[in-house]
């Protein structure tokens, strides 16, 4: 696979605040790589730094395994925290300068403000636009010239419901496109529905690394329960492939060890003459995960 | 280049405050060199010495002299300029403050391409400066002076060149305190500040300094004109007038325009945006 993004053992302090400690990740081509944490984590100084908007303190970067230079820059196209603009200018006035700066065609313009719904805006200066509109512009900014790689910081913020929704559908369209995005958000809902990968970052430290399926397989809980709850708290027990075992009522909360499926459960417990009335795994939602992650 | 200071003109087109302050500049401009004859004319008739002021206008607006004259009016230190200072201050301290700077990098800009953007800019104006002082001076030239040869109307024309160097140095001075202060209206004051310090450093620092100090550096470019006005001496009246631009002072001068120019850079460089 080829590499979009390296990050080797960056670091960056303001004073005494440790924002990005040793931090190393790798973005692969055609991902949809999640930055997750809280606010204050780390998230946007790392973004800053590999932007180039933010000097770092240590460790070094590169994009597409080249050296770092402001071509690879004309390559991507970001939001980072907040939409920037020249607010005395019109949207398509702005969009000329992003465009003369990353040296792409004007043409290019009418596609990226139909795709967020602006062009009946272009004339209109930027700081008459709501904070949804500039979040729009922002996008349509970053969408400029096809970039080989979208930085998405806290996107849906300032949207409204259908704004997300139609923020989300659009970065899972450009993802199928095999475009990299790179999404940070402190929203986990945003980051379970369009993610591939993800990373956990707090107070400037990797707590976990990995594709978004295998964070929430990290644990399943199952639920199982029979007319004769003595009967089968005793199966249960000799079972020995469990980690865990609690009681709810008349239901059983398991987690099972690696490896072994809820199919391999019931097996066993047909063998053993009992017939469950209930059955079925509870998946943790990328939420419990990280709160989770986080109290470790 | 070229590129860059396309951009940099988009960035003002539509700029409201930008298109303001380069009409009050151009309104003053014009007061002022349509309106020094007329109030030399005025004031003429009020004295009861008319003649002697017709000599003196005369003698001021005459070929070649009048381009020492007028970059000399021109670039006084605590004059006109400042509104270019201004219009400097503004357009850099903007960046800073819409965070557009950052937008900027992260489209593609080098810190370097930000910074040449910016003393694109500044060429600009000073050449606009500058020509518009030259048209001044044809006008004011052809309609009062004597002399008008081609070489008489041709002559002494490195004062242009000379207010062109005055005018960036002092330009690339007020892009350097906006970078350093990013915010307009601590720039304003350090700026107004530092117009009133130096004068007081240079009277308290020991005789040799003051062609050193940035201002004075720049202003020695054009110092008091020497026109065949004032040329005489006499025992109550002995001081010497500028008769030609000193190297010394255009050195001296260029080396502030790139102190100025790579402190910006470090700071630039240095900085989190």
């Amino acid at each position: 696979m080829e590499n979009v993004l390296t990050i080797s053992n960056l670091d960056k302090r303001y004073g005494k605040i440790h924002a990005v400690n040793n931090l190393s990740i790798v973005v692969e081509k055609g991902s949809v790589y999640g930055i997750l944490g809280p606010n204050g984590s780390g998230k946007t100084t790392t973004l800053g730094i590999v932007l180039g908007v933010v000097n770092s303190g240590g460790g070094s970067f590169s994009w597409f395994n080249e050296p770092n230079s402001k071509q690879n820059r004309k390559r991507i196209g970001a939001i980072l925290e907040q939409p920037l603009f020249y607010p005395y200018l019109s949207a398509l006035n702005n969009l000329k300068i992003v465009a003369d700066i990353k040296q792409v065609s004007y043409d290019d313009i009418e596609r990226v403000l139909k795709i967020v719904d602006l062009w009946e805006r272009k004339d209109s200066k930027f700081k008459t636009f709501s904070y949804g509109m500039k979040q729009r512009l922002a996008i349509a900014s970053a969408l400029l010239g096809n970039p080989e790689v979208l930085i998405f910081d806290e996107p849906t913020n300032g949207l409204d419901p259908r704004g997300i929704a139609e923020i989300r559908e659009l970065i899972i369209d450009i993802a199928r496109q095999g475009i990299t995005i790179i999404l940070a958000s402190h929203l986990l809902d945003e980051v379970q529905k369009t993610c591939s990968h993800v990373v956990v970052l707090h107070k400037g430290e990797k707590l976990f690394e990995g594709k978004v399926e295998d964070v929430l397989n990290l644990s399943n809980t199952v639920e199982v329960a029979s007319n004769n709850a003595q009967i089968l708290e005793i199966a249960l027990n000799e079972f020995g492939k469990i980690n865990e075992m609690k009681r709810n009522g008349e239901q059983f909360l398991l987690s099972l060890s690696e490896g072994i499926t809820t199919t391999d459960l019931n097996t066993y417990l047909i063998d053993k003459g009992i017939i469950v009335s209930h059955l079925s795994v509870r998946k943790k939602s990328l939420e419990e995960q990280f709160l989770e992650l986080l109290s470790e | 280049m070229i590129r860059l200071l396309k951009i940099e003109f988009k960035k003002v087109v539509s700029y409201k405050a930008f298109w303001f302050m380069i009409g009050f500049y151009a309104t003053l401009l014009a007061i002022m060199i349509f309106g020094i004859p007329g109030l030399i004319d005025y004031v003429a008739e009020k004295s009861g010495e008319a003649t002697q002021f017709r000599i003196f206008k005369a003698i001021v607006f005459n070929f070649p002299d009048i381009w020492q004259n007028i970059a000399f009016v021109a670039s006084f230190r605590f004059f006109i300029k400042i509104v270019l200072g201004i219009i400097i201050i503004i357009l850099v301290t903007t960046e800073f403050h819409f965070l557009t700077i950052r937008a900027n990098i992260i489209n593609g800009f080098s810190r370097g391409d930000f910074l040449a953007g910016k003393l694109m800019m500044i060429i600009l104006l000073a050449v606009f400066s500058t020509v518009i002082i030259f048209l001044s001076g044809l006008y004011l030239g052809f309609t009062n002076s004597v002399a008008s040869s081609m070489g008489q109307v041709f002559g002494k024309m490195e004062y242009l060149a000379g207010y062109f160097l005055e005018v960036s140095t002092y330009l690339i001075f007020c892009l350097f305190f906006a970078i350093l202060f990013k915010k307009t209206g601590i720039t304003f004051i350090a700026h107004f500040v530092y117009l009133i310090i130096e004068p007081i450093l240079d009277y308290k620092l020991p005789d040799g300094f003051d062609p050193y100090l940035p201002l004075n550096a720049m202003n020695r470019i054009i110092q008091s004109p020497n026109t065949s006005l004032i040329k005489v001496k006499t025992d109550e009246f002995n001081f010497d007038f500028q008769e030609f631009i000193a190297f010394q002072d255009v050195a001296v001068c260029v080396a502030y325009a790139g102190l100025f120019t790579a402190l910006s850079y470090f700071i630039l460089k240095h900085r989190d945006l």
